[in-house]
Parts: structure tokens; sequence; C-alpha cells
């Protein structure tokens, strides 16, 4: 009896033995598709107008195929590509260079930046010379509450980028705006970004720090404390990502769906308020002019109930990004909006554009003899500046410190009316007033401006002889 | 010879003894004069905040200007004051009312109330001239520092031209200022500068934050004219077109015409006269009403601003554009100038107060065309504060009402509050985006 007892207590103990992830095995099969991202990152600043020097930066990447895919955080490129209300200066606008990839002493040589999802914070770098080696992802369901995952990443420098494993434990499930699961933190590593693999060894997703909501994004490092969890999304969420990798193509990168509305919850007491309690959607407080919403003819106070027939409601802000995950990530532009207009339900179709880009991706133009940049006026700008929708003018990007510009007074964020009486509407041409106002060569160049609302003129001094003769 | 040294020595002594008598006298005779005429200012101001009127005791200074009682004094210090407490150099105290305010001017005139106190006259200081002032000439600063009552302190004028360009609230777009070392400080304000003949030249009104011993009063000839309009009105009125003007100084260079005379349109303000009658930024104005005018320097635009806010209301007046030397003329209906501050408005039910927004608020918030009512604070735990209204939201409508000015606003609040129950929906706007806000009216009780 006690025999038969301890076999099966001990055929239960093999068991589980042979379930469990065999540490030794993990680092075998992985060590070589966790791989060390070596890259620059210009700095910029809003008061150079030449990029003079840039940071090397490290990052995990996972191989993900055999031509060489590597997907890593969108940390290796900051700057927002699409338009957004998010802080507009202190990204770099551009993208990662000379980017080498190893792992452990293995080199893989060079490697490009592909492409990255700015909702889902992952991007696409890819080898140039294939090493045939990668990650088997499998694309698993989902992950238990309290089940055991490890997660994968490389150590800084000083640890000589060792292979590292931690072994934490699923906390929670969060299904908004699409899924993912939070463990605890885990030891510092290289960045904190990695493979998450579960108690069998099989690679089911990728994890990522929870950045400090505004903090971290602001600046160029992330700041990940230890009281914000990790991430943990499974393949099967990103997949068709992995399949088709965000393509960048600055101007022409394509972009997600846009219908140009701010939104707010539509609260019981605002159904209640207009007579419509059992009614549940998102309501429509702003509709951006000339946006696909007002071309449709969506108006302010508009419910939306549905969004080609499934259902969409927002009870408070956290639902509310649902809503935009759901029209940004469609697939075709039509989309058939159900709304609740004066209490009485409306079908509207509405032709989805590509959201507006950002002021990263507009096109610079400096000229280093006045000491300034500037960018075409793109729609964040615009709103974060509070100008009319309608302004004109050219944004300035950049200032020069101690430049003729500065010196006369310009500053970053003044739109640019005019240079010498020439309307300067049109990044375009400014590149060849530019060039006009440096080969005329006056000692005097006028610039009309408009600073928050107010125009006036500003005066540069070109001052051609050196005091030193 | 080391006789004649000494004796040297000796007269050098007594000439310096004699120097420092002679200032001393002089400070001491000043002093004589302007101190019994000195106040110090204790208003009780009702002020708004969180979105509920509080309040508080400041401190500031004040002259007296005439013996049955007028009260110089600064804007600031008066404003908003719901009880005025005066204390004499003699320490007697009286009661004062507000005659009237100028905000942009920041000056104030108050009258004691003789009558209550018993008295038939004061002592009042006399008016100096503060268009001869020299750079360097010895002055007096009298007034409260932080409450401190009764204090001088001395120092030179350090410029009289000092130009400050619009911040916020403070704003001085009508005088050049006086800069002193003598020493100010906050409570200072309102207090007379005087010079050694013991006449009034100017009024402390600033000092420069982090700064020491830079103190700015307001040129005593720009409160002549302050209190001049109040005396006979009550208040001061001026003449607005709408035009910001910006000095020639590098425009003449740029055109490359070092003798051109005028000044430039910087910015013409949507809808205002100036905008009608199609004038532009970038037009060279010589001439209003057949008077020629000229700003070289930015220090010579307050003149020109004063001239127009002198100008008769509601009439039209002729501007002459040069272009080229070719003349145009522009006629423009003048408008009044409006508010810097609203009136606010303290709304129990609903947790909040309300300002009304002035052309002054509405540039700075970058307002745009939107009418509305500017929320200036959020009681914590109201039913604002839960319905998530903020502070610096724009009240726009309630329910569908419109709601275009603090008036509109405050009779369709006095209605919703009578009734029980009901929700009320309120649009404010945030920036560029709109935000809905249901807020229940009445008493649930």
């Amino acid at each position: 009896m006690i025999r038969k007892t301890l076999l099966i207590i001990f055929i239960i103990l093999l068991i589980q033995n042979l379930l469990a992830a065999n540490w030794y095995k993990i680092k075998k099969q992985y060590e070589n598709n966790i791989v060390v991202i070596e890259y620059y990152e210009q700095t910029e600043s809003v008061e150079t107008i030449v990029e003079k020097s840039r940071i090397k930066k490290y990052l995990t990447g996972i191989l993900l195929t055999n031509d060489g895919l590597i997907i890593t955080s969108s940390d290796i490129f900051k700057a927002n590509l699409e338009s957004s209300s998010a802080s507009l200066f202190f990204r770099p606008s551009q993208i990662p260079q000379e980017i080498k990839v190893k792992a452990g002493k293995k080199e893989y040589g060079k490697a490009s930046f592909v492409g990255k999802d700015d909702d889902k914070g992952i991007a696409f770098i890819r080898l140039e010379k294939p090493v045939n080696k990668r990650v088997k992802i499998v694309n698993k369901d989902s992950l238990l509450i309290g089940a055991n995952i490890l997660l994968l990443n490389r150590l800084d420098k000083k640890f000589e980028n060792a292979f590292v494993i931690n072994q934490r434990k699923i906390l929670a499930r969060i299904n908004n705006p699409s899924e993912y699961y939070l463990c605890e933190q885990t030891m510092e590593a290289l960045s904190d970004f990695g493979l998450a693999v579960d108690e069998s060894g099989k690679a089911v997703g990728i994890y990522k720090a929870k950045n400090s909501p505004s903090a971290g994004k602001m600046f160029h490092f992330t700041m990940s404390a230890s009281n914000f969890p990790l991430e943990i999304t499974l393949f099967k969420t990103i997949k068709n990502l992995i399949k088709n990798p965000p393509l960048y193509k600055e101007k022409d990168t394509q972009r997600k769906k846009w219908l140009g509305v701010y939104t707010q919850p539509f609260t019981r007491d605002m159904a209640e308020y207009f007579g419509i309690p059992s009614v549940k959607g998102v309501f429509i407080n702003t509709v951006l002019k000339n946006s696909p919403a007002d071309k449709a003819g969506i108006k302010m106070k508009d419910v939306v109930t549905a969004i080609d027939g499934k259902k969409v409601s927002a009870e408070d802000n956290n639902d509310l990004s649902r809503f935009r995950e759901i029209i940004r990530n469609k697939n075709s532009d039509k989309a058939l909006f159900t709304v609740y207009r004066d209490s009485a339900k409306k079908e509207i179709e509405v032709n989805l554009s590509e959201t507006p880009i950002s002021q990263f991706l507009a096109r610079e133009v400096s000229s280093e003899f006045l000491g300034f940049g500037v960018k075409e006026l793109t729609q964040d700008v615009i709103l974060s500046q509070k100008l009319d929708m309608d302004s004109e003018g050219l944004w300035v990007s950049r200032v020069e410190r101690g430049g003729w510009a500065d010196v006369a007074g310009l500053q970053v964020g003044d739109l640019l009316l005019k240079i010498n009486g020439w309307k300067t509407n049109d990044i375009k041409t400014i590149k060849r007033h530019f060039d006009t106002v440096k080969k005329e060569n006056k000692e005097y160049i006028m610039m009309f401006i408009n600073r928050r609302g107010r125009t006036q003129f500003l005066f540069i001094n070109i001052r051609n002889e050196s005091i030193n003769g | 010879m080391r006789k004649t040294a000494l004796f040297i020595l000796f007269l050098f002594i007594i000439n310096n003894v004699k120097a420092e008598d002679t200032i001393s006298k002089s400070i001491l005779s000043a002093k004589k004069k302007v101190f019994p005429a000195l106040v110090h200012i204790q208003p009780i101001k009702e002020i708004f905040s969180s979105g509920e009127k509080r309040k508080v005791r400041v401190t500031g200074s004040g002259v007296i200007i005439s013996p049955d009682g007028y009260v110089l004094t600064n804007n600031h210090v008066a404003e908003k004051a719901q009880y005025l407490r005066c204390t004499l150099s003699s320490r007697q105290e009286l009661e004062a009312k507000i005659v009237g305010l100028d905000e942009w001017t920041d000056l104030a005139l108050l009258k004691l109330d003789l009558k209550k106190a018993g008295l038939k006259k004061v002592p009042y200081a006399e008016l100096g001239d503060s268009d001869k002032l020299q750079v360097g000439q010895i002055v007096l600063a009298l007034g409260s520092p932080l409450g401190l009552s009764r204090s001088l302190s001395m120092g030179v004028i350090s410029s009289i031209d000092r130009y400050f360009e619009d911040m916020g609230d403070m704003v001085s777009p009508y005088n050049l200022w006086i800069q002193t070392d003598a020493a100010i400080n906050p409570g200072n304000s309102g207090g007379p500068l005087v010079n050694l003949e013991g006449k009034v030249i100017g009024i402390n009104s600033r000092a420069m934050i982090f700064g020491e011993n830079l103190g700015f009063a307001i040129p005593i000839k720009t409160a002549k004219g302050v209190i001049k309009q109040i005396m006979k009105n009550g208040k001061v009125e001026r003449t607005w077109i709408g035009i910001n003007w910006q000095e020639i100084r590098e425009y003449r260079k740029y055109i490359g015409n070092k003798k051109l005379e005028g000044v430039l349109i910087a910015n013409v303000v949507k809808n205002s006269p100036a905008d009608k009658a199609g004038l532009k930024a970038g037009f060279l104005v010589t001439k209003i009403n057949g008077k020629n005018i000229s700003a070289v320097y930015r220090e010579e635009l307050p003149k020109i601003r004063l001239l127009i806010s002198q100008l008769p209301l509601n009439k039209t007046i002729t501007i002459t554009v040069s272009d080229k030397n070719k003349e145009r003329e522009y006629k423009i209906k003048t408008e009044k100038q409006g508010k810097i501050s609203g009136k606010e408005l303290q709304c129990d039910e609903w947790g909040i107060s309300v300002e009304e927004i002035t052309p002054h608020i509405s540039r700075n918030y970058q307002l745009g065309k939107e009418n509305g009512v500017l929320i200036s604070g959020v009681r914590r735990g109201s039913p604002a504060d839960e319905a998530k209204i903020q502070n610096g939201n724009i009240i726009i409508s309630i329910d569908n009402f419109a709601v275009n000015n603090l008036a509109e606003f405050e009779k369709k609040y006095n209605e919703i509050i009578k009734e029980k129950g009901g929700m009320h929906l309120l649009r404010l706007k945030i920036g560029k985006r709109n935000y809905f806000a249901i807020i229940k009216g009445g008493n649930n009780d």
C-alpha cells in the first residue's frame, strides 16, 4: 500500500518535473534568438538647426523569422507618427541609425528599421543578412491567472549582456482596449521589453513595462518605476502585425483610420437627460471641421451606439480607448455608424480617412544662414497651440541658439506668415525664399509672424563683418 | 608744510559734514511735508478661491492729495475691497470709500470719511511734476512695506523711461515707469515716491521679483490724468480702435530710410473698428486726425496709445497711412476700451465661481469667437466637481440656451436653482474641444 502510494507520488513528481520548464533547456532554446539591438538615436533639440550629437542606445529584440525580422519596443523610435494631442517636443523625429544586432558574443550584423505601431508599442527591424534563426512562436489563446510565466531578456553591458530569465506569476487579465496580462516587475534588464515563455517553455507573447503615463513619454529615456506592472501581450493579439509589419515610409507611412471627433462617455445621467435611458453608447462632444465625421454629417451631441452593427458603449474614460481602437484598426474606409440624435435612431455611412500626420512626419526646411527652421502646419500643432483650424503660415520648429533669428526674437511655436513680404504658406516654396534671402545678402530681413494669435514684425539684422576683422 | 596739510584735511572734514548736513536736512524737510499725508490702507477684500467667496485682509499704502481727504493708491490695493480701513500718520483710523478704479494704469482714488471721524480736514501732500525728473536725482519712497507702517527709504532715480510689455494681468500700455533703487516692497504699493522738495512725483507700484533695488513707480503725470477723469465721471473711459502698434527703429533700417517717421501696425484685432475700416498689419501710420504721430523707439508707444485713448468715443476719426510717399486716409468709428478683469459670480448650488469674459481674458485664453463665461473656481466635492467641471473651462450653453455673457448666465442659473430636481446639460469648451457635463439642478432635499 505504502509502496504504491509512494510510486504514485513519484510518478506525479516526475510528470510535474517533465512538464515544468527546464531553465537550462529554455536558455539553450532561446538564447540565440533574444538579441541585443545597438543603435544611435539623434539627439534633437529645438535650439539647433543641424543635429550635432547622437546617443548610443540598446534594446532587447526577439528574432521572429528566418529572414531576419526582429520585434522590439517602439522606444527605438519615439516620435508619434500620427496626429495626436501628445506633447510636441523632446522626441527625435529621425529613425534609429546604424542598427547592429548581436546575441551574446555572436554578431548578427547590421539591421534596418522597418516600422512601428504606436498603439501596441512595438517596432520591427530587419537584419541585412538573415541568420536562419528564430523563436518559434505559439498562438496560445489565453493565460491562467496564477500561472508561472518566464520572462526572457538581456542584461545591460555591465553584466556582459547576459541572457536572463525571470519567473513571475500572471496577476491579472485586462481586456481594454485589447487583451493583455499583468505581472510584477522584474530586475532591471537591458530594456523593458522581452519574450514571455509559458511553463511548458512555449514562446507565447512579448512583455513590456507600462511606462509611467506622462513623464516617461516626454523625455528621451523611458521611466519604468517598479510600481508599474509589466504587460504581457500574447502573440495571437499581434499576429497580423507580425505577418505584415507596418512600413515606415516617412510621410507615406501607412496610417490608421481616422474619424475626426472627440468623445466622452455616455453616462446614465446623460441617457436620462436625453430621454433615452436604456441607450448605451459613445457621446460625440466635438467634430473637427472637414474631418471624415464632419463630411459624413456626424454632429456634436450624437450618441454612437454601434459601428457596422457591432455595439459600442462607454461608461467611463477607459471604455473610450476601445471605441478608438475599433475605428483605428478598421480594414476598410467605409463604416456604418448607428447614432441617436434627438432621441431618434439614425444610420450614417462614413468614409474614414487616414489619420493626419503628426508634426514629426511633417517636412522641415531650415536656413542655416538665418538660424531657424520651419515645418508645415500639422493638425496636432494647430490643436495644441489653440490655433484656428484655417490658420495660415509655417510653424517655427527650431531656432538656433545665438543665431540671427534668435537675436531678432523669433521663438519656437511662432507662425511665419511672410518673409520680406513674400507669403510663406507653402513648405515647397520656403526653401526658395531662404535661398533668395541668402543670395541677396541684405543687412535687414523682415519677418511677419503670428505669436499666440497676435501678429507682429521681427527684423533680422545680418552682420557680415566679424569684430575680429 | 605739515600745518597746511592738516588745515586742508580739516577743511575737507568740515565740508563733508556740511554736505551730509544739507542732504539730511532736505530729506527731513521733505519727510515733514509728506509723512503726515501717508496712509496705511488695510482693505478687506472679497476674492474667489476654489469656487467660493473668501474674505482676505491685505495691506497697502496711499497718499492723501487734498485737504478734504482724497487718497491716491494702486488699483491692485483697492480693487475688490469690501471695506477699507485707513490709518493716518497720526495713527488715527478712518474709513474710506472707493471713488474710482482704473485697472489699465493700476491707479485708484479713495475718499476718507472725515465726517465720521469728526475731522474737518487732513494733512495732504502736493503733487509734483514728473516730466522734469532726472536720472540720479534723490527720491524717497514712503509706505508700509510688508505691513510695517510709516516707513521711509531713500534712493535715486535709476531710469525715467522704463517700458514694460504686457504680462498677463500686469499691463501698462499708457505709461512709462520711473525706476528707483529706493526699497519698494509689497505693502509699499500705492505709496508716494517723493522728491527732495517734498512733492509727490510717482506712485510706487511694482518691484522685480528676485531683483534687488529695482522698484517702479507710475509717473504722477499719468495719475493726474486719471484723477481728473475719476473726479469728473467716477471712472476712466478710453477709446479703442483695435490696433497693436510697433516702433519703426528697425523698419527704418530695413527699408533704408533713416528719416522715416510714423508708427507700424503690428496687429489688427479681428472685427475691431480698425479691421472694419480696412487697416492691415504692415501699414505705416503717420497721422491721426491730421496730427503727426511717430514712434521710432518702443518707449514712444505709450504716448500714441494715450493719444488714441483720449479721442472722442463713438466718433469717426481719420488715420493717415503712408505708402511709398503716397498718403491714404482711413475713417474709423471709435469704440470703448474693454475691461481687463471681469465681474465674478459665485454659484453656491453648483459649487463654482464664474467670471465675465473680457477682451483681455479672451486674448489671454486664445478664445477666438467663443462667447460664454469663464469658470474661475470649482469647490471640491461640489456637484460641478463631481461632473468633472474644471477651472478654466468656458460655459458656452446650458441645455439649449446659449449663455453669451455673465448677465445671461446669471439669469439662467437663477432660474435653474429655483427648480427642484431636474438635470441640466452644460456645454463647456476646453481649448478646441467641447465637454458636456450634467448638473443636477436645485436642492433635492
